[in-house]
């Protein structure tokens, strides 16, 4: 660590280039200025966000209309709530995936109150239409980590993603599982626990392999 | 769909290790109703083990948004939650960027205001308020178009000495006239320790306040531009009072403000 010479300014570190692009602005800065009443802030968030919180607002409901509500709704709500994020509780990322994913939990639990809900058939859950997309995060991430996650899913068994798949992205309780597939709960339980496990291990390997 | 919740409503025991250890995938998947989650919470608060392996399984469920496949959001979304705010905030409160921030300034010579009579200040603010109420569409509409495209000044800070992993932005808003501060990876602080931030004008540094610490990120604001002065310096002092004319303690972040 360095000191001032008593009063003094200290000796000045190698100059950076000064100043440079927003850009690289951290998400906490963004968060904390967008507090402020920054509203440009939110238009880099934005920038940096949108898609990902949009893809996964159509991949829980798929209807355009929906997400798009969904996105615009949680923007308001970091809008008007951005100085009630605190790190503690995760990412920038994470606190934006969690607003628009529990907003969509909400229309879907809606959904499934109607009289005229259909359980979707195990197959339909399973299909592997939702797991080939074409990886369009890894400029965002600059990773293979998308890639790698995908995979990792498809090497679960059928069981195992049809319960993380009815929790993650459908909103389901485990009890809820259990009873609208007719599964008894500890079997819920179990797949839940062993899929995390699994998943963990298989991106552990992953990971050492790179 | 209704469902019983029988696991939980007629427990009274506290949960043990192996009874949480069953819980803790549905836990990390959210997939757990209000009362499970609850006697789950109280379980965890007293066990680190068990904290431990959620964090790890809340891992790998933060990953999941990368499995998804990339949707493009329309163009128009964008400007409609422009509009939605703009329309929230005349409807609502004034526009956030006029609420003045109760931060100390950190400009060397200030001028001091004569006080005002409280009923001059009283018929003063209702003026105000008139004016606001009659301008407020055709104001937010000018203040809304310059902020988005005003962009901030940014410069960086870097850690210092053994804090050399730190690193930190200050930015400076031109629309609002409002600098802030954010400084990563900083040693946690112990016992009554502080983080206080500082500009400094050649050898004179002046004191901006004191950090707010969470979860390992540094934030620090005030009302005013940075310009004039030469550097930005984050120092470790022995607290809880800041230190008033100097930093007492070491200097462990600093950035140059000069072009």
């Amino acid at each position: 660590m360095q000191g001032f010479r008593g009063r003094g300014f200290p000796a000045r570190q190698p100059s950076q280039p000064i100043p440079f692009s927003v850009e690289e602005l951290s998400d906490e800065a963004l968060i904390h200025s967008l507090a402020l009443g920054v509203l440009w802030s939110l238009e880099v968030l934005y920038q940096r966000y949108s898609r990902l919180l949009y893809s996964i607002a159509y991949r829980m409901i798929p209807d355009h209309q929906v997400a798009e509500d969904l996105l615009q709704d949680t923007f308001m709500a970091v809008w008007q709530n951005a100085g009630s994020y605190s790190s503690q509780a995760g990412s920038v990322r994470s606190w934006l995936v969690a607003i628009i994913r529990h907003r969509a939990i909400d229309q879907l639990r809606k959904i499934r109150a109607r009289a005229d809900f259909k359980i979707t058939p195990i197959e339909e859950l399973l299909f592997d239409e939702n797991l080939t997309g074409a990886d369009a995060w890894e400029e965002a991430w600059k990773s293979i980590q998308g890639a790698q996650v995908r995979n990792a899913l498809k090497q679960l068994s059928n069981e195992q993603r049809m319960v993380i798949e009815l929790a993650y992205f459908q909103g389901w309780t485990q009890a809820e599982i259990a009873e609208g597939y007719q599964i008894p709960l500890g079997t819920v339980k179990a797949r839940m626990r062993l899929g995390l496990m699994r998943l963990k291990h298989l991106l552990e390997q992953m990971e050492g392999g790179v | 769909m209704h469902l019983s919740r029988q696991h939980t409503n007629e427990r009274e025991m506290p949960m043990n290790c192996q009874e949480m250890e069953e819980l803790l995938g549905a836990y990390a998947l959210e997939a757990l109703s209000e009362e499970e989650r609850k006697a789950a919470d109280a379980h965890l608060a007293t066990c680190a083990k068990c904290t431990q392996t959620l964090k790890q399984l809340q891992a790998i469920v933060d990953l999941f948004p990368l499995s998804v496949p990339a949707v493009e959001p329309p163009p128009r979304v964008k400007a409609q939650i422009l509009a939605r705010i703009q329309e929230n905030e005349k409807t609502q409160k004034l526009p956030p960027l006029s609420t003045p921030i109760p931060v100390p300034m950190p400009v060397p010579v200030r001028q001091q205001r004569a006080p005002v009579r409280w009923r001059t200040a009283l018929l003063a603010a209702s003026t105000l308020v008139l004016l606001v109420l009659l301008g407020a569409s055709f104001l937010w509409n000018i203040a809304l178009r310059q902020q988005v495209a005003q962009s901030p000044v940014v410069y960086q800070l870097h850690g210092t000495g053994d804090t050399a992993s730190a690193s930190g932005q200050l930015i400076y808003y031109p629309q609002q006239n409002i600098t802030v501060l954010v400084v990563h990876n900083l040693p946690p602080l112990t016992g009554t320790q502080v983080y206080q931030g500082w500009l400094l004008h050649g050898n004179q540094p002046t004191s901006i306040g004191l950090f707010n610490i969470d979860n390992g990120v540094a934030t620090l604001d005030f009302q005013g531009a940075p310009h004039g002065f030469d550097a930005a310096a984050v120092s470790l002092e022995h607290g809880p009072q800041a230190s008033r004319d100097a930093p007492q303690g070491p200097v462990v972040a600093l950035g140059t403000l000069t072009p």
